[in-house]
């Protein structure tokens, strides 16, 4: 619990220093659709980047491709 | 090449199932890829996957993807094998459960073929913060792979893999999300093709089996920004900054443009990305070193990618059945790299997505 009120203290410090105001989920029309997911087509995903990694030397970084911000 | 396709397909797929967003509904995916290129590739990849919402915030996953090659590229054609054809199949189980603000996941995928055995296996976390303006995630992924040679019983060669990826994605306004994010990945054990031999051309000529360090670390980092435009469309862009310890650096660019008008949603992206090649490679060697490779993946390039991609809502469907077709060309272009000056082709996929 303590470790959670310490991360988000932290992201709010930093948002804070970015100049990002928090969202109200009244104000999330536009983030909650799939347009505005990162990674909205995981399948996609899975088959473009099986593709590219296979003949490109980089590869990783991605993370996430839901995030879960904007949804309700 | 196929040692590379295995390990960081089987990967990219581990991380993607667990990183997909928890739906509400249940899900059944068909989708075929089909990739050629004048190189004399052809790649089919048939794509199944279903997802059930099985209990209250526990979500079961399962899918299988193929890949069915066909090959004569300059890879195959420089080991005196005139074409290859080859069948990989991948079976993937994942679980995900959500408790409050907290969505804990693991999966696991079993991918062989000819040649090549790998097991996957991953778990994840993802954290919701701050009203859901925030998401923090992180997963662990440890890849076991054992490599073959087609035709050698007496050839195994293993490689293990350990990746760590985390995410940090923010809400910066009502219309704009960005997300930072990044991995480090350890591969210790075999790293060469076994197929693949380095011509050394001092002197008297010979060829040598390609030779790779046994260790590679690997970072990766990317920002991404999407933000909402216009009546119903979205701009989004991403950059990837790719270091490793074998002296490669790469950057990755890309931008989408999607456009929803009515049952459909089209979106347009391109992609460039650039590479230095590896502290080791050499167009030619002239004397017999530590490590020799013939890999183009291993060399200095550029590359563009893209092309449209068109969802439609079926009608009659109420919207839960959709339909996709997409186009990308890509071009590649080596610029040091003996055996190939440049790689032209296409990756064209249709699938139908349906909820219920």
């Amino acid at each position: 619990m303590r470790a959670r009120i310490g991360i988000a203290l932290l992201l709010c410090t930093v948002c804070t220093a970015v100049g990002c105001a928090p969202v109200k989920p009244y104000q999330r029309e536009f983030l909650a659709k799939p347009i505005m997911q990162f990674g909205s087509d995981p399948d996609e995903d899975t088959l473009d980047l099986h593709m590219l990694e296979a003949r490109e030397g980089a590869e990783g970084g991605y993370g996430s491709a839901g995030g879960g911000c904007g949804c309700n | 090449m196929r040692v590379q396709l295995i390990r960081s397909g089987a990967i990219t797929v581990v991380l993607i199932a667990a990183a997909a967003p928890a739906r509400a509904d249940d899900q059944f995916v068909a989708k075929t890829q089909l990739y050629v290129d004048n190189d004399h590739t052809t790649v089919v990849s048939p794509l199944l996957r279903i997802s059930k919402d099985a209990w209250t915030g526990g979500t079961l996953g399962a899918s299988f993807v193929a890949d069915i090659v066909s090959s004569a590229s300059v890879d195959v054609v420089t080991n005196a094998t005139k074409r290859m054809t080859d069948f990989r199949r991948e079976g993937t189980a994942s679980l995900s459960q959500k408790i409050s603000d907290t969505t804990l996941s693991a999966s696991y995928i079993y991918s062989q073929e000819n040649d090549y055995q790998s097991h996957n296996a991953h778990v994840g976390l993802a954290q919701d913060l701050l009203q859901k303006n925030t998401n923090l995630s992180i997963g662990y992924t440890l890849s076991v792979n054992t490599v073959g040679r087609s035709g050698d019983p007496n050839f195994a060669r293993s490689l293990m893999v350990h990746d760590v990826e985390a995410a940090w994605t923010q809400n910066l306004g009502p219309k704009t999300i960005a997300q930072l994010s990044g991995s480090f990945q350890y591969d210790s054990g075999y790293q060469a093709s076994p197929y693949r031999f380095v011509r050394i051309e001092g002197g008297e000529d010979f060829k040598v089996p390609e030779t790779d360090p046994n260790e590679r670390m690997r970072v990766a980092a990317v920002a991404a920004i999407n933000r909402h435009v216009g009546k119903d469309s979205a701009l989004q862009a991403d950059y990837r900054f790719y270091i490793d310890d074998w002296g490669i650096v790469a950057h990755t660019v890309q931008a989408r443009l999607l456009v929803n008008f009515g049952a459909a949603t089209f979106r347009l992206r391109g992609r460039f990305y650039y590479q230095g090649d590896a502290s080791f490679f050499q167009p030619h060697y002239l004397q017999l070193q530590s490590y020799v490779t013939s890999d183009r993946e291993l060399s200095n390039f550029w590359a563009v990618l893209g092309g449209p991609k068109l969802d439609v809502k079926l009608p009659y469907s109420g919207g839960s059945a959709v339909l996709e077709a997409k186009v990308d060309v890509f071009y590649y272009e080596y610029l040091d790299f003996a055996w190939l000056a440049d790689r032209l082709g296409a990756n064209l996929s249709v699938g139908l997505t349906m909820n219920y």
